[in-house]
Parts: structure tokens; C-alpha cells; sequence
């Protein structure tokens, strides 16, 4: 009983923010000010909704970016990310290089990504990519990478050596054994992976902001700069961010069983 | 083509992307914070100066100020995370529906941008709208200025960064707990052990080196925090809640004063690290303790 | 089919000695089974054979060509796995076709290859349906087929029957002797299981820590081993060891015991090792007697361990014979049945193969 309780006080705090959220996204402007107005509006609008995403269009465009963007990362990610963590877990390499190259894919998990916008966005200025999705695309794709590769690798050392071994007597040489078998196998793996990084790329602010300042702004980046060339319009804010975590929040509870592994499994087998 | 070609040519694309957009960029941060540079007065990099960059920085106040910060931020958020998140795990740890919901509806904060999560919690806090204080008004508890006074707004923040990662530290902490073997936890109880003497003697030793991860996992990232300042508070009030990041960022990027922000994130770098490294150094001592036992 | 050559192949893991040089001609068709307990080098002969892992010396040859360099895909070599490592995101149909997918044959080939391997191991009705909803029995025939269904040089099956339970390995057993007699298949064979090597095998190469002990036909094995280690490790019940003395008569003097003889000549109380096996060891009623330690019966027949002096070993004795726990019985040995090791080195002396007047039994 006190554990039900528990649980319950515990889904209201973690819950409850979103729901004021999404409640005032459809409060009427004026019903926010009004002192003691209720929880609950006593009229809904979408005015909010029409605010930001009407007029200039724009708000669209920037969620057009942020999917456009999620999707390229995940994809290039897991294209990257799959065949290296292959070729680390079965090259075998001199100098104890595949251990060297593992860390470097794991550290760039644990240095501040600050570090690297400053002279990110020297490189891109110098290369003519600023406020290019490519731009975006690419610094997400670097970040995420190295997580694709750990859960890979934790992956292929539980897979069993024979099922490879009877690829290569059959006949497959490495591609052959990667694509025809390996792939196949560890859907579970990048599934999680793909999860992970799309998620990672749909909330990464810092990169973003420091490459886009415009055309290829995503939707945090907008959001962080809402208040203060606006003042602080709250319905809008909460339409805007409503359109930000909604369709995470759906795809999470979609997603859950690859979610669920992608967070735990690099901490659990530590 | 052999195998170990085919295998080489698997491993260089990403290896080659990894190289160009963090190693050369970190070694470029590193380069630049040798030397003097404010790209808002010329474009190209000045004059090899040394230490200098990192010394200015250091005597820096605000500088200072955000390192203190963001040390209690860390420190703060994680103990925080680690706790109320090893207390949901328990909580949670189950495989009836009804706990497998829970827990997936948990994890929500933790899958949101911070900086969405900086909007909500605005929006929660703000002084005449938020319905925290609307709620506490009521109750005749007074309205608290959450954002805007300065030891508040960083208390403040450091619960909200905890109110977001909490969810990590659960799952992974759930999936620790789930690992345990069965049979260990009914002999305990067959031994006549009670509840707590089974959490501090046996639940908790088994679990702590995946505890001690999720806290160096926690606290790197809490030092890195920048995103939700953004959204919350913007620094303020004053200089107030300013994260090293963010004073990096604001240095940087909108003061342009390039060789000072390389200089202050090579010591967040170097903070972070070392932090991980202790972590992973303490975590190793204990396990190789319980290796011993 | 081919035949293959292992010419003073070695391997070292680090410091540690896998595989003392190992030289082995398997003939074009022979099936050859590679005998001894875990650990002994026989699983790493096969790989190295298989090409899994690279031999630190020496030379492998199929048909007289050499492939220590050619990985395993170009050997044109089957492999049956002690796990079966089917691939099980792939029906069995695609299962046994894969080997032959991967070498782009042409559809219609492939089908009638897999129908022929399916209909041949029995298992045409379980084709649409994936690995894991199959017994370990038709696994392992869905193995089987995978490595039946191309035409390779030879077929390596490491211990293909172990995870199988005790009356399927029987029946497995025949009906893979069965087969590849009349496939006419060269094959290597990996197995502990001594019963396995002396029914299926043309010859056995007995395995010991790193170093091939004798390599022979199944027959050969059991009434000539090359030493003691092989004698002990062939047979069951096993051979029993005593400590003996060449009296001056020439017979074989151990724990009190006096066993007639005839062997080579050795000198008068030299030291030997007396062998016996079991079920040459028969009672006798005016033999020497030995006291009864303790008796096991099998329904088919009985194991009576004896004791005399310091000396134990047993006898197979017919299932009728009433014999007690603690009575003293006479025991006699045919001394054609005797086997001699040398106590040092253990090298046979003499053994009833070797001795030209026994006739093949």
C-alpha cells in the first residue's frame, strides 16, 4: 500500500510538469494572468498552437530540420558506428590498437562538448558549412557514433564465435559474415542504438546552436531563444514546447523495449 | 579482398569523422588556448602567450564563482539522482505490468531536451502563474522567488537537473537489481534476514559498483551542465547560476573571446576527467574488495 | 573428396604448448576420429585444419595442395559444430541452402540441393520452420544437411553428437556411420566419447595433452596400443595397472600374483607394468585367488573388483555367477591377454596385437 503510494507520488512529480505543459499550450493568454483562475481553463484555444506555427512559417520549418536531422544522424550513425564496432571486436589488430581505438570511441562520452564547439564552428566557418544541416548532421553524428559502437561491441562479445565460424566455413568472408549474419542477429542492439541516437540528436541543443543560427535551426535551439525575442509569451512557449516533447515522449512509449536496453546495458555490464 | 582489408575499411570511416569533428577540434581548442585570440577584434589568431589564457581565467571571479557552482550543482544533482533513483529502482523492481508502466513512464524526464525540461520548469516555478506556488500560496506557505533570488535559483536548479536524471540512475539501477540472483536474496531471507538487513548487507554491496558508475556517469554530466541555464535562468540573477559551461559558452560564442573560453573548457576537460578517473579508481578498489572478501 | 596431410603442424598459445608437432595423412575417403579427453589438442587440430585458427608451424595439405594460408573460405571444407551454430534468423530451409547462397548458385540448384539434403536427414516437413522450434536432434540433422548440401573436400564434425541425450546419440551414431559409408565422404571426427571413434572410425588418432599417442584402426588401438596412456584411455571398463617383476621363469609376478606369460624376452626381475583388461580376466577355479572388493552389476553382466596384496583390478564376469562382497575367488588369465609396459616410459612391451601368434580376434 505505501509502496502503490510511493510509486504514485513519484509518477505525479515526474509526470506532472508535462501536463501543466500541455495544459497551458491550450489556456487562453488571458486566463494566465487572472489570480486564483483554476488549474483546469474553463476554455481551450488553439490560438497558441496557430501563433507558432502560422505566420511566417517558420516554426515548421525548424521542425522539418529536427526531423530531417534526427533521421540522417541515426541513419550515418548506425552505418558508421555498426561496421567499426564489427571490425574493433574481430580485426585483430597490432599493438593492442583495437583497445586504443575502443577508448577513443568511449571518451568522447566524458570530455564537455564545449570543448569542441568553438573550433567546430571555426572549422565549419572556414569550410562554408555554417547553418548547414550537414553541419549539424555531422557533429551529431560524432557524438553519437561512439554510443553505437559500445552497445555494438557489448553486443558481439555475448554472440556466439561458432555462428561466425560457420559462416566462414560456408563460405562468407568478413562482409559477407557482417551482413548475412552479424546484421541480422543484432537487430536488438541497433534498435536500441538507433533509439538512442535519435533521441540524442532530436534534444542536442549546444552543437546545434553553435553551427545554426538559421536555416538549419532545430527545435531546441529555437525554444532556448524564445523568451528573450518574444518576452515571455507563456501559451506560446508551452505550444512550442509541447511540439518538442510530445512527439518524443510517443515515440519513447513506442520505442520502450529497445529504450530500455539502449540506457542500461553499456552501465549493467560495466 | 582479405578479411583484414575488408575489416580495416569497416573501422576507417567512423574512425576518420571521430578524428575530424572531436580530436582536431579538441587539439585546435587546446592550440588556441596557448595563444591570443578575441575574434571579435581580428579574425585570425594572435600571438603564442603560454599559460596566460588559463591564468587570467583562473583569477577570474566570475570564472571562480562558476566553478563553485557547478561543483555544488554536480555534487548536489548527483547525490540527489543517485539516491531518490536507487529508491524508485527498489521501488519499482518488478516484471508485473503495472511496474513495467511505471517505470517506462518514469524515464520521461530524462528523454526530454534539457532545455524543453528548462521551459517546463519555468513555467511550473513562475511567480504568479506557476502552479507551485499557486499550490503553496493556498496553503498559506508563501510564494518563494524559485529563479530569482540568487542561493535559491541555484538550489533551484540543482533539483531540477536532479528531477530530470533521477530516471537514469532508476533503470539502470533496476536492471542491477533485477540481475541479482533470486536464490541469494530467499537464503538471506531463510538465514532470517529482515528487509533492511537484506538492502544494507546484501542488496546494496552486490549493486554498489553499478551504483558507483551511474554516480561518475551522473556527476560528468552534471559538470557539464549548461543546457537547462538556458532556459531557467539565463545565469541570473546576476552571475548567480552560471555553469562552467555556460560561462564558456556566453565567453565564447556570443563575446567571441575565443582563447579564454578554449582556456576555461580545457579545465572543464580536465575536471572531467579527473573525475571520472577517480570514480573509476575508487570503483575498482572496491570491487577488487569484494574479489578479496 | 580429398585427401588431407598435416605435416608437423605445432601451436602455442603464449608459452603453453597446444600441439607438439602433429603429422597425419588422412586418406581420400577414410574417416578418421580424433580421440581423447578435454584439452588434448583434438578440437585444435580441427580448427586449425578448418582454417579457425592459424597452426604456429608446419603445413597443411588437401589433395596435395598446400592451404596453411587460405582462409577458411577458400578451403572448400564442411564443418559440423558442437553447438550446431545454425543461423537462427533463417529458416532451416535457408539454413542448408546459406553455404550455397553465398556462392550465388543458381536458384534452381540451390532447391533441388536442399530437397535432395532434406529428404536424405529426413526432415522435409521442418523446412519453413526456424532453429529454435526444433529439437536438438533435428538441429543437429539441419547442421548436417547445411554442410551435406555443397560438394566440400571433407567434413570436419567437432563432438556433433555430445549435446544430444544418451538414446538419440545411439541412433544418431549408426545413422551417421550409415551415411557417410555411403557417401564415401572423407571426414575428421572430434569426439572424447571412446565408443564413438571405435564404431564410426577407420582409423582413431588418439589425442593426449598436446601430442598424438597412435594413430591406427579402431581394432589396432584397443589389442596393440602404442602405450600405456592409449591402453588406458581405450576400453570400458578400463584397463587396470599393476606393478610387476619378470620371475626367473619368465612369468609376470604383481601383488602376489603370478601370471604366466609370453612376451620378448626381458631379463629376470626386471620391473614391468602388467595391463588387464577386464574382460580378460575370467574366474577360474584353480587359479590364484583374490579377494572380492566390491561387485557392480549391470544387468548384462557383472564388474567384480579384486584385490590381492597391494595389487587391484577387475574382472567381467557372466551375469549369472553368484560372487560375494569379502570371498576369495580364483581368477585366470590368458596369456596371450596380457598386456607389458615398459614402468618408465610406458611404451608397450607387449600387447596381444603385436604378438604374431595371436590370430586377428
Amino acid at each position: 500500500m505505501i509502496r502503490r503510494l510511493a510509486i504514485i507520488l513519484a509518477l505525479a512529480v515526474a509526470l506532472g510538469p508535462f501536463v501543466v505543459l500541455m495544459v497551458n499550450s491550450v489556456r487562453p493568454s488571458d486566463a494566465f494572468l487572472a489570480p486564483g483562475a483554476g488549474f483546469i481553463p474553463g476554455t481551450i484555444t488553439l490560438d497558441h498552437y496557430r501563433a507558432v506555427f502560422g505566420g511566417d512559417g517558420e516554426t515548421l520549418r525548424f521542425l522539418a530540420n529536427s526531423v530531417i536531422i534526427a533521421t540522417a544522424t541515426t541513419l550515418l550513425a548506425l552505418l558508421l558506428g555498426a561496421p567499426a564496432a564489427y571490425a574493433l571486436a574481430r580485426a585483430r589488430l597490432p599493438f593492442r590498437l583495437s583497445i586504443v581505438f575502443a577508448l577513443a570511441f568511449l571518451i568522447v562520452r566524458f570530455y564537455p562538448k564545449i570543448t569542441v564547439a568553438l573550433p567546430y564552428y571555426l572549422i565549419m566557418r572556414d569550410l562554408g558549412w555554417l547553418d548547414t544541416h550537414l553541419a549539424v548532421i555531422l557533429a551529431h553524428v560524432s557524438v553519437t557514433v561512439p554510443f553505437v559502437v559500445w552497445l555494438m561491441l557489448g553486443f558481439l562479445e555475448e554472440l556466439p564465435p561458432e555462428i561466425e565460424q560457420s559462416a566462414m566455413m560456408d563460405g562468407c568472408n568478413a562482409w559477407g559474415r557482417f551482413v548475412r549474419v552479424v546484421l541480422p542477429l543484432s537487430m536488438p542492439a541497433l534498435g536500441a542504438a538507433a533509439v538512442l541516437t535519435a533521441f540524442t540528436s532530436w534534444n542536442e541543443f549546444l552543437l546545434a546552436s553553435t553551427v545554426a543560427s538559421n536555416d538549419a535551426k532545430t527545435l531546441p535551439v529555437r525554444i532556448s531563444s524564445f523568451i528573450t525575442d518574444k518576452g515571455i509569451l507563456w501559451g506560446n512557449m508551452a505550444a512550442m514546447g509541447t511540439v518538442i516533447v510530445l512527439p518524443v515522449a510517443l515515440f519513447a512509449f513506442a520505442t520502450q523495449r529497445y529504450l530500455v536496453r539502449g540506457l542500461t546495458v553499456g552501465a549493467v555490464k560495466g | 579482398m582479405s578479411d583484414r582489408q575488408i575489416l580495416l575499411l569497416c573501422l576507417v570511416p567512423a574512425l576518420l569523422l571521430l578524428a575530424l569533428t572531436q580530436f582536431y577540434p579538441l587539439a585546435q581548442s587546446f592550440y588556441v588556448s596557448l595563444h591570443d585570440w578575441t575574434l571579435a577584434r581580428s579574425p585570425v589568431m594572435g600571438e603564442f602567450v603560454g599559460a596566460q589564457n588559463y591564468s587570467r581565467v583562473l583569477h577570474d571571479r566570475q570564472f571562480t564563482g562558476a566553478l563553485w557552482f557547478t561543483l555544488g550543482l554536480a555534487a548536489g544533482s548527483s547525490i540527489l539522482s543517485v539516491l531518490l533513483g536507487f529508491g524508485l529502482a527498489l521501488l519499482t523492481v518488478g516484471e508485473n505490468w503495472k511496474l513495467r508502466l511505471s517505470r517506462t513512464l518514469l524515464l520521461l524526464p530524462m528523454i526530454i531536451a534539457p532545455v524543453a525540461v528548462g521551459t517546463v520548469w519555468r513555467m511550473m516555478l513562475a511567480a504568479r502563474i506557476g502552479p507551485v506556488n499557486e499550490a503553496l500560496g493556498a496553503l498559506g506557505l508563501g510564494t518563494p522567488n524559485w529563479l530569482g533570488s540568487p542561493g535559491l535559483a541555484q538550489v533551484t536548479l540543482t533539483v531540477i537537473d536532479a528531477w530530470q536524471w533521477t530516471p537514469f540512475s532508476m533503470i539502470v539501477m533496476a536492471a542491477a537489481l533485477a540481475s541479482i540472483p533470486p536464490d541469494i536474496l530467499a537464503a538471506a531471507r531463510m538465514d532470517g534476514a529482515g528487509r533492511g538487513l537484506i538492502l544494507r548487507r546484501i542488496i546494496v554491496p552486490i549493486t554498489l559498483p553499478i551504483i558507483l558508475l551511474v554516480a561518475m556517469f551522473r556527476m560528468v554530466d552534471a559538470l557539464m551542465t549548461l543546457d537547462i541555464v538556458f532556459t531557467t535562468t539565463g545565469g541570473g540573477p546576476g552571475f548567480a547560476t552560471h555553469t562552467l559551461g555556460y560561462w564558456i559558452y556566453v565567453q565564447g560564442l556570443r563575446y567571441f573571446n575565443i582563447s579564454q573560453a578554449a582556456a576555461a573548457s580545457w579545465l572543464l576537460l580536465a575536471l572531467c576527467m579527473a573525475t571520472a578517473a577517480a570514480f573509476l579508481l575508487w570503483r575498482r578498489r572496491i570491487m577488487s574488495w569484494q574479489v578479496r572478501q | 573428396m580429398a585427401a588431407i596431410t598435416l605435416s608437423a603442424i605445432t601451436k602455442r598459445f603464449g608459452s603453453f604448448d597446444a600441439l607438439q608437432p602433429l603429422s597425419l595423412e588422412v586418406q581420400d575417403r577414410e574417416f578418421v576420429a580424433l580421440l581423447g579427453p578435454s584439452g588434448c589438442g583434438k578440437t585444435t587440430t580441427l580448427n586449425i585444419l578448418a582454417g579457425l585458427e592459424a597452426p604456429t608451424s608446419g603445413r597443411i595439405l588437401i589433395d596435395g595442395r598446400d592451404v596453411t594460408d587460405i582462409p577458411p573460405m577458400q578451403r572448400n571444407l564442411a564443418m559440423v559444430f558442437q553447438s550446431y551454430a545454425l543461423y537462427p534468423h533463417l529458416s532451416v530451409r535457408r539454413n542448408i541452402a546459406f553455404p550455397l547462397e553465398v556462392r550465388r548458385a543458381p536458384r534452381a540448384e540451390i532447391d533441388s540441393a536442399v530437397a535432395r539434403a532434406a529428404e536424405l536427414l529426413e526432415i522435409t516437413p521442418y523446412l519453413d520452420r526456424y532453429p529454435r522450434a526444433l529439437s536438438g536432434g533435428q538441429r543437429q540433422r539441419v547442421a548436417l544437411g547445411r554442410a551435406l548440401v555443397r560438394k566440400p573436400a571433407a567434413f570436419l564434425l567437432d563432438e556433433p553428437l555430445s549435446n544430444l541425450d544418451a538414446v538419440l546419440r545411439l541412433q544418431m551414431r549408426a545413422e551417421l556411420s550409415g551415411l557417410f559409408r555411403s557417401l564415401g565422404a572423407t571426414a575428421l571426427y572430434v569426439t572424447h566419447d571412446q565408443a564413438e571413434a571405435m564404431t564410426m572410425a577407420d582409423r582413431i588418432a588418439v589425442f593426449a595433452a598436446g601430442r598424438m599417442l597412435q594413430f591406427a584402426p579402431p581394432l589396432t588401438i584397443y589389442r596393440a596400443p602404442a602405450d600405456r596412456a592409449v591402453a588406458a584411455f581405450v576400453g570400458a571398463p578400463p584397463m587396470m595397472f599393476l606393478d610387476g617383476i619378470v620371475t626367473d621363469g619368465g612369468a609376470i609376478q604383481a601383488g602376489g600374483l603370478t601370471f604366466p606369460a609370453r612376451h620378448a624376452p626381458l631379463a629376470p626381475g626386471a620391473a614391468v607394468t602388467l595391463g588387464l583388461r577386464p574382460e580378460d580376466v575370467s574366474p577360474a577355479r584353480d587359479g590364484p585367488t583374490a579377494e572380492v572388493v566390491l561387485v557392480e552389476h549391470y544387468g548384462g553382466n557383472q564388474v567384480v573388483t579384486l584385490r590381492a596384496g597391494p595389487a587391484r583390478f577387475c574382472m567381467l564376469s557372466p551375469p549369472d555367477m553368484r560372487i560375494e562382497q569379502g570371498h576369495r575367488i580364483g581368477v585366470s588369465v590368458d596369456p596371450r591377454n596380457l598386456y607389458l609396459f615398459a614402468p618408465d616410459t610406458g611404451r608397450t612391451l607387449a600387447a596381444p596385437g603385436l604378438d604374431p601368434r595371436n590370430e586377428t580376434r
